[in-house]
């Protein structure tokens, strides 16, 4: 007995950064519901369809920091895209400048969701001829309220 | 009193039951104990080559990984592995953690690695500078993916992103010269003679910047960063003929994929389709 560690292990029933799908996603809907490919296999990237650069420029434009000054850190959004090339399900991560969990005011997060649900042009994840759902990630870089970076 | 202690007493170890219980398929009586420590060195490493014949994150790779690390927690390869998957799906905070792992048993590797992956995929300026400013200490190159990166000019690249351009400019020369006196110069980052051409730009010294832009030019895979860039320090200095040849050449290497780019990243000053366009309008004007 003496001699036997005892580990309680992870048991990783699904790959890192999988989603489920959440029972509150109204309107959302996958292609396959088993099946959500990681968005860094594909060899052609998964992104919004318009590019990066019009990504960038959407939310610079757009962007409110709704009074708030003192926060800085990461806000990242990872979504399913799914066959289609329509967004939801979402799941979000607030990080502060330490990489460590953090709480920023609920009315930035709000804010930057529901323009990212604009969005609705998304190229979807492809292998050959074929489309699939995928997961994906945007991470908004905020330094003292202002948006100064999306990554990646 | 004494009945109030036995009826905790009771309760907690029906909690603690109920708790392992529920752990059951989560408990591992693996053993490592009678292995000493080169076995276990050994073993750890196997488990670590097999996971990497797996698809990266996926359970079965998180497993084999977490298992040499049971076996080994002194094996930093191991962590840094662990740490990839979470990286590539924006989970920073878990990324975080393994690599702490990492650097806590090999800083001298790892600390380094961490200030790159800081660099281009989090854009943490000056995070990843204070890695390379521990690191470079020690090494002056860091390993990232099988490639070897001077650290004069990821710091370059971190005071580019912090707008300190006289810095930044120092590192790159930094680079510049003493890559020059390692191996000759044809294994210089064409990118290094971009960006100081860029700092020229932003301080207005426009045949400065022809004169990097231009080195640029003419290293094995010149860039249509290279080009885009001369194109525009020629139409500030009046030239627009030149500016519009430059811009041509341009348009012929961003169409050839032949830019500065990452596969999932951008880069400090990432150029894209719309700025050849915008700029060439420009340019045209004047023609």
């Amino acid at each position: 007995m003496s001699s036997c560690d005892y580990y309680l292990i992870n048991s990783y029933d699904k790959p890192i950064g999988h989603l489920d799908l959440h029972k509150t996603n109204a309107g959302f809907k996958t292609c396959l519901d088993e099946v959500h490919l990681p968005s860094y296999y594909s060899r052609k990237p998964v992104e919004y369809l318009h590019g990066k650069d019009s990504l960038q420029r959407y939310f610079h434009l757009n962007y409110d920091n709704k009074g708030i000054t003192n926060q800085s850190g990461y806000i990242t959004f990872r979504f399913i895209i799914n066959c289609e090339g329509t967004l939801g399900n979402f799941e979000i991560h607030e990080l502060g400048i330490d990489y460590k969990e953090k709480k920023f005011q609920e009315s930035l997060v709000v804010h930057l969701q529901e323009l990212l649900l604009q969005l609705n042009e998304w190229k979807a994840f492809s292998r050959g001829d074929s489309t699939f759902d995928s997961f994906h990630f945007i991470t908004f870089k905020i330094d003292n309220g202002e948006l100064v970076d999306i990554l990646p | 009193m004494e009945n109030w202690w036995t009826s905790y007493r009771n309760l907690l170890g029906v909690i603690l039951g109920l708790i392992l219980l529920q752990s059951c398929d989560r408990l591992s009586n693996e053993t490592y104990a009678h292995l000493d420590a080169n076995e276990r060195r050994k073993i750890s490493n196997e488990y670590l080559a097999l996971a990497k014949t797996l698809s990266l994150g996926s359970p079965e790779a998180m497993r084999t990984l977490e298992k040499a690390a049971r076996i080994n927690p002194k094996n930093e390869l191991v962590w840094q592995e662990l740490s990839w998957p979470y990286l590539y799906n924006g989970l920073y905070k878990q990324w975080n953690e393994y690599m702490e792992k990492a650097i806590e048993i090999n800083p001298k590797e790892w600390q380094g690695n961490r200030g790159y992956v800081k660099l281009t995929y989090l854009k943490d300026y000056g995070g990843a500078l204070y890695d390379f400013e521990a690191h470079d200490t020690i090494k002056t190159d860091i390993s990232h993916e099988g490639r070897l990166y001077s650290t004069h000019y990821l710091k370059g690249l971190c005071y580019l992103g912090l707008k300190n351009y006289d810095e930044a400019e120092k590192s790159f020369d930094q680079y510049l010269i003493t890559e020059s006196q390692k191996t000759g110069t044809y294994e210089i980052d064409a990118t290094a003679y971009v960006y100081l051409g860029l700092i020229h730009i932003d301080k207005q010294q426009y045949k400065k910047a022809l004169t990097y832009l231009n080195k640029g030019l003419e290293e094995q895979n010149p860039l249509a960063d290279a080009y885009y860039h001369a194109a525009y320090a020629q139409f500030m200095l009046g030239e627009a003929q030149l500016a519009y040849e430059y811009i041509t050449e341009s348009k012929k290497l961003f169409e050839a994929k032949q830019y500065n780019k990452q596969r999932l990243n951008t880069v400090l000053f990432q150029l894209y389709e719309r700025d050849l366009e915008n700029l060439e309008a420009e340019i045209n004007c004047f023609l």
